[in-house]
């Protein structure tokens, strides 16, 4: 109920940006592509209006913890109408064109996240912004896996739903 | 219970138990050691896996492909308007780029910071980080990127790259080599892995097949246990006792077969569960309940042991409600307080019980069967005894002189052996009553009774061309004992008649032994020494049972049922004493018993009975008027005879109702009195006599064949004075009458003072020659006393001359120790004194016959010319 519910929310969201792309074009920070209907673009406001999660933990690639926060990859997933698409396959791709595909199995509601913020601030490409997709490594040992280290991609600026 | 046989194993269980005790805790050891291998083992690869290093190679690589975007970037601005400023795209994607690089340069950098501890890989990653910084500072100062700019941009950059190549490059290649390594390691745990695997299975080989054993031999004492619980069932089942387990409630927990029997419980009845105590008898319950509290208080507590059994003999009740005796055995386990278990065996006595009972009437019947042989012998004896008495009084009163000379010879033949007869019977007797009439202890000399029977023998001896000889040695050979003298005289003659019937043309010799011990009693030894046929060993032990004769006999003329050894043997017991044999077949034998009496205090040997002629009447000076009662005629007749030989009136009477009659209307002296008559018997007749008749105060006497002591303790009820066993002989009639005749004289009964006392003494201080000597003054002085006395004058108030020959008559008689004489004289002496006529007149009568008494008395000891002596004296009393 309560499933379905956040869902309508997340439709009228997308729908809504979609149809009112209410933001520059330099804006964008990531496009959703599910090949059926147009391609769904968002900013950070789109980002930030999705329910937003945060957790703390370290990771292999930086120093010391670090806060993530952001909204959940498949808020954005379902945003972008992925139950649409049959057998859906998520590609992840990254501003330098390193392009992963995100095994079914790291799907969870809140897990990956999709960063916006560290310690709370925005970060940039330097940072391995502006969206970095993270999940709680420190958390278990399940989230220590070589699959899971490749589908944490940074500098993410699309997504492809294909099938 | 019977021993439970419990087969042996081959390992014994101590033994298995450590084997297997120790592997177990191998096993134990073994698998902690893995554990800790393995968890060390773990954690190396936990740790191997925290650094995820698989991805770090393509991290690195991307570093030089990030540098090249970048490159790239900055080339195709300069390259496709050299002129011009780059356009806002081509700047947008040359500022991406070095973004791109800018952040792939700190995530290497952060990686490597983790990948690679050594200083020198860190010095590099810090420099490019430096370079990087400068070229971001540089670009963020741009606000426009302009062709120059750009072009020295390029420039500086390009100087860079082949660093970056070079730090990118090592880093890969260290990475692959971390790659390696971790392989490797990989590789070790996996084979580490591997061998604790192999060790594991091989554990578990051993831990199931340890497992298998333990289980086995547990199955195998399961087993065992069963096999032993069975066998011990079976056999409290067989066992013929009964088997009650009694819980601490007192009710049958278990029981055996046997205890059905013993109840006699139906098939169908049970009685689990019931109260064991409702099968006690009644009677008996306490002292159960008191054995059980006693098993109770003394089994060790919280142990499981068996304490001590109690038994007990009890009575149970059947189901039939009869008693039946059992002996019952408890035993109780106390484990723990306040519970128990008893344990009883229950054995059916029943059986036991019953024999027992036929036992005792067996035991009864045999008394009472000995109580008919004793009465048989009785019965019997008296039968015998009568005709024999009838033999022998006769034979006493056939006058020598009358008989044909050469028929003498049988005549004493006959006597002897109507004699022999009568003693044979009386020894049945005394052996089949083994105790004897009464044979009390007297005084006797020892060497004297030898003596006498050693003369008694000596002709029986010759006829069989044996000699016999009598020897004495020790220091009491003359000492009058106390003992009993009828059974040293029928052992000592037992003895020597054994020897002569055993021994021809031999030598006999008879030694007395006799010595004070320490506590001053006489310990006498008699032996009797033959040179007869001898003894085997193999008969020595059986010699002295009844009826025994050695085996080897060879000869007819040894008569007799072999009794002799048999009375001596029991009358030796009967001294106190024991007797004993040595004997060598062919040889001889030698016979000798022991025992101990202690001294006489009144030494006194009296020497009766020496076969005296009663061929003619004895004349005492006074006639007795003496009463025969007997029913037997020839009884009556011989008695009556010699009463009247005796120099007596005899009456008869053929029953108790004539002898009343006459006794009413006589006085008599003496009643002769025989006991068993028909119809008013010996008693009753005595009774009327004493009471109803003018004989009131009259010496009555019975005569009876029966057992004296059976009824010695009734006679003086009757008014008995006295008692003789028939048959009596002449000699003791002659006594029991003068008795009765020295009744009359105040102060002097001749029964108070022996014939002869000390004789031998005075034989052996003075010597034969002067004894004679004396002898023949005491016959002189006699003879002239006796003259006097009768000679004296009646009218003279006191004749002290004929006070004085008697007292002197008096001492010549004590010198010798014919004490009677003696006293008589000192009697005489008084009356003398007192001029006590009539007492005077009794006295004197009675001199001849003590005179003639003392003279038989010496008579024994063999004094020579004694017969000469004697007649000088029959010659004054005649003249008197």
């Amino acid at each position: 109920m309560f499933k379905s519910c956040r869902a309508a929310v997340l439709f009228a969201a997308a729908a809504f940006a979609g149809a009112n792309p209410s933001f520059a074009e330099e804006d964008t920070l990531l496009v959703v592509q599910n090949g059926v209907s147009e391609s769904l673009k968002f900013d950070l406001a789109a980002l930030d209006a999705l329910p937003q999660h945060s957790f703390d933990t370290s990771t292999q690639w930086t120093e010391g913890t670090i806060a993530f926060s952001g909204p959940a990859l498949k808020d954005i997933l379902d945003a972008a109408q992925i139950s649409q698409v049959e057998h859906p396959t998520v590609r992840l791709i990254a501003a330098n064109q390193y392009e992963v595909t995100l095994e079914d199995r790291l799907l969870e509601d809140d897990v990956p996240i999709v960063a916006t913020r560290l310690n709370g601030q925005t970060f940039g490409v330097r940072d391995k912004g502006p969206l970095w997709v993270v999940f709680p490594y420190n958390l278990n040992s399940s989230y220590q896996t070589e699959g899971v280290y490749a589908a944490s991609i940074w500098q993410l600026v699309e997504i492809k739903i294909v099938h | 219970m019977p021993n439970f046989e419990i087969k042996e194993t081959p390992v014994p269980l101590r033994t298995q138990r450590a084997v297997s005790g120790s592997l177990i805790l191998f096993i134990l050891s073994a698998l902690l050691l893995l554990g800790v291998q393995g968890i060390t083992l773990f954690d190396r690869v936990a740790r191997s896996n925290e650094t995820g290093l698989d991805n770090h190679v393509w991290v690195f690589a991307q570093l030089e492909v990030e540098a090249k975007n970048f490159s790239l970037a900055m080339l195709e601005g300069i390259a496709s308007k050299p002129d011009e400023n780059p356009d806002p795209a081509q700047e947008k994607l040359i500022r991406s780029t070095f973004d791109i690089y800018y952040s792939r340069i700190r995530t290497v950098a952060s990686v490597a910071k983790d990948a690679f501890p050594d200083a020198d890989m860190q010095e590099k990653f810090e420099e490019l980080k430096k370079t990087s910084q400068v070229l971001a500072n540089s670009l963020d100062d741009m606000e426009r990127l302009t062709q120059p700019n750009l072009q020295a941009l390029y420039t500086a950059f390009k100087a860079d790259m082949p660093f970056i190549r070079k730090v990118a490059n090592s880093a890969m290649l260290d990475s692959i080599l971390e790659a390696e390594k971790a392989r490797e390691t990989r590789h070790w745990i996996v084979s580490r892995l591997q061998l604790m695997l192999g060790v594991v299975i091989l554990l578990m080989i051993a831990s199931v097949s340890q497992a298998m054993k333990v289980s086995r031999s547990v199955g195998h004492h399961a087993a065992e246990t069963a096999m032993v619980a069975a066998r011990l069932r079976r056999t409290v089942n067989a066992s013929l006792d009964a088997v009650v387990i009694v819980d601490s409630a007192g009710n049958v927990v278990e029981h055996n077969a046997a205890l059905r029997n013993i109840l006699k419980l139906g098939p169908n009845e049970n009685i689990i569960g019931t109260g064991a105590f409702s099968f006690i008898a009644k009677r008996d319950r306490k002292a159960i309940a008191k054995l059980v509290a006693d098993l109770r208080e003394n089994a060790p507590l919280g142990v499981s042991e068996i304490g001590t059994a109690q038994r007990t003999n009890t009575n149970i009740v059947n189901s039939e409600g009869k008693l039946c005796p059992v002996e019952l055995s408890c035993v109780i386990d106390q484990p723990t307080g306040g519970l128990f278990t008893l344990i009883a065996f229950i054995r059916d006595r029943s059986q036991e019980v019953a024999a027992a009972d036929v036992l005792r009437d067996a035991r009864d019947r045999a008394q009472l069967d000995a109580k008919a042989k004793e009465r048989f012998f009785s019965v019997h004896s008296h039968e015998m005894r009568t005709p024999l008495n009838g033999v022998i009084t006769s034979l006493e009163l056939i006058q020598l002189g009358e008989v044909k000379a050469s028929d003498q010879g049988f005549l004493l033949t006959a006597s002897a052996c109507a004699k022999s007869a009568l003693t044979q019977i009386d020894d049945v007797l005394a052996l089949t009553r083994n105790g004897y009439l009464g044979d009390p202890d007297e005084p006797f000399c020892p060497a004297t009774l030898i003596d006498e029977i050693v003369t008694e023998i000596v002709p029986l001896a010759l006829e069989r061309g044996n000699r016999v000889a009598f020897d004495v040695a020790g220091d009491a050979t003359g000492a009058m004992i106390l003992a009993k003298s009828r059974s040293f005289k029928l052992t000592v003659r037992n003895l020597i008649a054994n020897a002569v019937k055993y021994t021809s043309n031999g030598k006999i010799d008879v030694l007395l032994d006799a010595r004070a011990n320490e506590a001053g009693a006489i310990v006498v030894q008699v032996s009797v020494k033959d040179t007869g046929v001898g003894i085997g060993p193999e008969d020595q032990t059986r010699i002295f049972d009844e009826f025994a004769m050695v085996s080897d006999q060879g000869a007819d003329d040894r008569t007799g049922f072999g009794l002799g050894l048999a009375i001596a043997k029991s009358s030796v017991e009967r001294l106190q004493g024991t007797i004993d044999l040595e004997s060598e077949l062919g040889k001889g034998s030698r016979f000798f018993f022991t025992f101990e009496a202690p001294l006489a205090v009144i030494a006194s040997a009296t020497v009766q009975d020496e076969r005296p002629s009663f061929a003619e009447p004895v004349s005492t000076g006074r006639s007795l008027k003496v009463l025969i009662v007997d029913d037997n005629p020839v009884n009556r007749a011989l008695l009556s005879e010699m009463v009247r030989r005796l120099g007596h009136n005899p009456d008869m009477a053929q029953d108790g109702t004539i002898a009343i009659r006459l006794a009413c209307e006589k006085n008599y002296d003496l009643i002769l009195m025989d006991l068993s008559m028909p119809g008013l018997n010996g008693f009753d007749t005595a009774l009327k006599i004493r009471t109803e008749s003018v004989n009131t105060l009259t010496k009555i006497f019975a005569l009876t064949a029966r057992d004296l002591t059976e009824c010695a303790a009734e006679l003086p009820e009757y008014g008995f004075d006295g008692a003789f066993q028939k048959p009596i002989g002449m000699v003791q009639l002659r006594d029991l009458i003068d008795s009765t005749a020295y009744a009359d004289i105040p102060g002097f009964a001749a029964s108070n003072f022996p014939i002869l006392n000390s004789f031998q003494d005075v034989l052996g201080l003075m010597g034969m020659e002067m004894t004679r000597n004396l002898l023949g003054g005491m016959v002189n002085d006699t003879h002239t006393a006796l003259k006097a006395l009768l000679g004296r004058n009646p009218d003279r108030t006191s004749d002290p001359e004929v006070a004085e020959i008697a007292h002197r008559a008096g001492g010549s008689a004590a010198v010798l120790g014919a004490t009677r004489l003696a006293e008589l004289w000192r009697k005489i002496e008084v009356c003398v004194k007192a001029q006590d006529e009539p007492a005077l007149e009794s006295l004197a009568r009675a001199v001849p016959k003590v005179f003639k008494e003392t003279m038989m008395a010496l008579d024994m000891h063999r004094i020579p010319d004694l017969d000469a002596l004697r007649e000088t004296l029959q010659l004054t009393a005649s003249a008197g």
